[in-house]
């Protein structure tokens, strides 16, 4: 028994110094936001809070942090509530389930760079097929920028990320349902409960796993969202579509102040982990039950 | 048994690691140049290939290692290389430009003189000084450059100007003219094309409406801090005149990248682009041609604006003979000559004659830079620091969309603090 102990350690060896040194990178992260690591050569002096009081003292922190909530708020809901609806709308379709499935699924196959890249095109004011569509209908288009707007690119990217995870949301919601008792739903039937109360009184209560799943993986793609930010529009017009990872991108590399991105990673660890400690705290609450 | 066996794998994929390592460390010893640059677009390969056709000739035992990173901007290499200088696995060489995008490398300690190559070839006295100044750093040099961009170029389309009677603006107060003259008689067009994509090109406007407005001197003031820029006047009048100019932009700038915002000339959606002379080769390879289609003028008329490509030499670089040969070789008219041909841009050495371009802009350029007062421009010119620049497009991208002189002032005043601007840039007025 000892022996066989040891052998499972001896395998767990390579991801244990894998995830070790994963660790490492973030403790080492987290004092680097504390030092005046400026330039190229680390300078490993204690500066305090300054890094983190630098930050929160540039406005463009605040419009960074303002579009990663407003990413949180207009993209989480949207998706897993249009995901829902459509898996139930599909499941009661019967044999075009397995069609319509592939159908919603298929942008998930494409990364974010895809997906920025046809959306970017699609909103280009001049030559984009949104805008030559409009116009082709008479519409004055002259003023639709899309993404070339401060006040509307960053819904228009949006949009862009619920169209790729839509199909994500429909699928788990798809899975889930069909492990929910079909006498349940039976029964509300024959009481003569409409569609609209069996989908949201009865299916919807019951998916409650699903829905916790669904929403921390979409929270947890709103911090990852660099690469659609950085195809579509690179923060731009201005600093209006900045999320903050691409800030950090941008302090460490492009200022060459990794000490300042050092503290906005930090920022970015401390949102995440708020996001995901409940899901967590869930999934722990299972096991330790089961 | 079992044991044994286990003893025996761990030991075997020990000494196939230590092998490994052996290999790789073999290899470092092998008679290389290892170099990092970002030339892989068409044009630039060729262009950084007919310099490694030259060092093979004269290295024949040499084998060239490159790592071209795509990636346009260089951004993507520029994370790269600072990953491995840190690490303390420098290239022979890499692409780099002058002046604080350079003093970076030095200040960290990763470069190393090469005075005794600029003495052996007499190379401060080939060049316009303005390269000097930005190329030596507490009386040392640390690099060569390889090639000059000029960047006050105003390409436009010929054939909107000879119908709408436009004399080729060489002045601001022209430019402004040319851009109301052409909004009253199509409306439609914008007289100015910008793609700001990539946001550093609403820094070429920047340093466009610097110069004409308080001359060189107040430029190289300006973009080194030394201007006190929440009262300048001189600054506001300037910054006054880039807003003149917004409502004259293509609207969609945020959109297009610079060659994408270029081809507008050819559609005719845009009438005038300010942009350095890479543009050029990016009109011929479109089938746009010159003097027929498009032409440039350069404004003001009588500075040359632009900036270098380098090439620096890492200290404890692993071939420092080949990467040594290298930088020498960079130095000869035959490799000025071969590399800015195909790139697009002219030699910095003044002893290759300007009548060897094909194409009049830039014979132009070349004949400028022999003769007129020279400015870096401020961001890949390095006149500005890479933190100060980062924080500029930001706020003149904002600028571009607000039209808010005020707050656009004090925003730069505030980076200006927050970065050091003025302490970081002292280096350029202590020579």
């Amino acid at each position: 028994m000892r022996y066989y102990k040891f052998q499972g350690f001896a395998f767990l060896i390579p991801i244990l110094v894998i995830i070790g040194i994963f660790y490492a990178m973030i403790i080492w992260d987290v004092f680097a936001a504390f030092t005046h690591w400026q330039g190229l050569q680390p300078t490993w002096r204690f500066a305090g809070l300054y890094n983190f009081l630098r930050l929160f003292q540039m406005s463009r922190f605040w419009v960074n942090l303002r579009n990663n909530l407003l990413w949180l708020l207009l993209f989480i809901a949207p998706t897993f509530l249009t995901g829902f609806v459509l898996a139930y709308l599909i499941t009661n379709l019967g044999r075009g389930e397995a069609i319509l499935r592939q159908i919603f699924l298929f942008p998930m196959a494409l990364s974010f760079i895809i997906t920025g890249v046809l959306w970017a095109w699609m909103y280009d004011p001049s030559s984009g097929v949104i805008n030559s569509v409009l116009k082709a209908f008479g519409f004055n288009t002259s003023k639709l920028g899309w993404i070339a707007l401060p006040k509307t690119a960053i819904y228009c990217m949006i949009v862009a990320a619920f169209w790729q995870y839509l199909g994500f949301a429909l699928v788990i919601y798809l899975g889930a349902i069909k492990g929910i008792p079909y006498e349940m739903v039976e029964a509300a039937k024959v009481d003569g409960a409409s569609h609209w109360t069996v989908a949201f009184r009865i299916i919807f209560p019951n998916l409650g796993h699903a829905t916790l799943i669904c929403t921390t993986m979409l929270a947890i793609t709103t911090v990852k969202v660099f690469d659609l930010v950085w195809v579509m529009t690179r923060g731009g017009p201005g600093v209006s579509t900045e999320i903050l990872p691409y800030l950090m991108y941008r302090l460490a590399f492009d200022s060459r102040d990794l000490g300042m991105g050092a503290a906005t990673s930090i920022v970015i660890l401390l949102f995440s982990a708020a996001m995901v400690i409940p899901y967590s705290l869930w999934a722990l609450n299972k096991w330790v039950r089961t | 048994m079992r044991k044994f066996v286990n003893l025996g794998i761990t030991l075997l994929f020990g000494v196939l690691f230590l092998g490994l390592v052996g290999i790789a460390l073999a290899q470092e010893k092998e008679n290389e140049f290892i170099i990092f640059h970002y030339w892989t677009a068409g044009g630039e390969k060729e262009a950084i290939d007919a310099l490694f056709e030259l060092y093979q000739k004269r290295n024949p035992g040499v084998k060239i290692v490159e790592n071209p990173v795509a990636g346009g901007g260089g951004e993507t290499m520029l994370a790269v290389l600072m990953s491995n200088l840190a690490a303390g696995m420098p290239p022979d060489s890499f692409q780099d430009h002058q002046g604080n995008q350079q003093k970076d490398y030095i200040d960290a300690g990763y470069l190393e003189p090469v005075d005794d190559i600029w003495a052996e070839a007499n190379f401060e006295a080939r060049i316009n000084p303005m390269w000097v100044k930005t190329l030596k750093f507490g009386g040392h040099v640390y690099s060569v450059p390889i090639n000059a961009h000029r960047t006050n170029w105003l390409w436009y389309n010929k054939k909107i100007f000879d119908e709408l009677g436009i004399k080729p603006p060489e002045t601001y107060d022209e430019l402004l003219e040319a851009c109301k003259k052409i909004k009253e008689a199509k409306p439609d067009i914008s007289p100015l094309a910008l793609g700001t994509r990539e946001k550093v090109w609403s820094t070429y406007l920047y340093d466009m409406v610097l110069l004409t407005t308080g001359g060189p001197d107040f430029y190289e003031q300006a973009n080194t801090g030394k201007i006190d820029f929440r009262n300048d006047p001189t600054f506001r009048k300037a910054m006054e005149r880039y807003a003149a100019l917004i409502p004259y932009i293509y609207p969609w700038h945020a959109t297009k990248s610079w060659d994408e915002a270029g081809a507008l000339l050819k559609t005719g959606e845009a009438a005038m682009y300010w942009m350095g002379d890479w543009v050029l080769g990016y009109y011929l390879s479109i089938g746009m041609q010159p003097e027929v289609d498009f032409s440039a003028t350069a404004i003001p008329k009588d500075i040359w604006m632009g900036h270098a490509d380098t090439f620096p030499l890492p200290k404890g670089a692993p071939h420092p003979n080949n990467a040594r040969d290298w930088i020498r070789m960079c130095t000869t008219p035959e490799a000025q000559k071969a590399f800015n041909l195909i790139k697009g841009s002219v030699t910095i050495v003044n002893d290759v004659p300007p009548d060897v371009y094909p194409d009049p802009y830039r014979q132009r350029s070349a004949h400028d830079l022999r003769t007129l007062r020279a400015v870096c421009d401020g961001f890949h010119g390095g006149m500005i620091t890479p933190a100060f620049g980062s924080e500029l497009m930001d706020i003149l991208t904002r600028f571009l969309v607000d039209q808010d002189v005020d707050a656009a002032i004090q925003a730069i005043a505030e980076a200006a603090e927050r970065t050091n601007l003025a302490e970081a840039c002292s280096w350029f007025w202590e020579q």
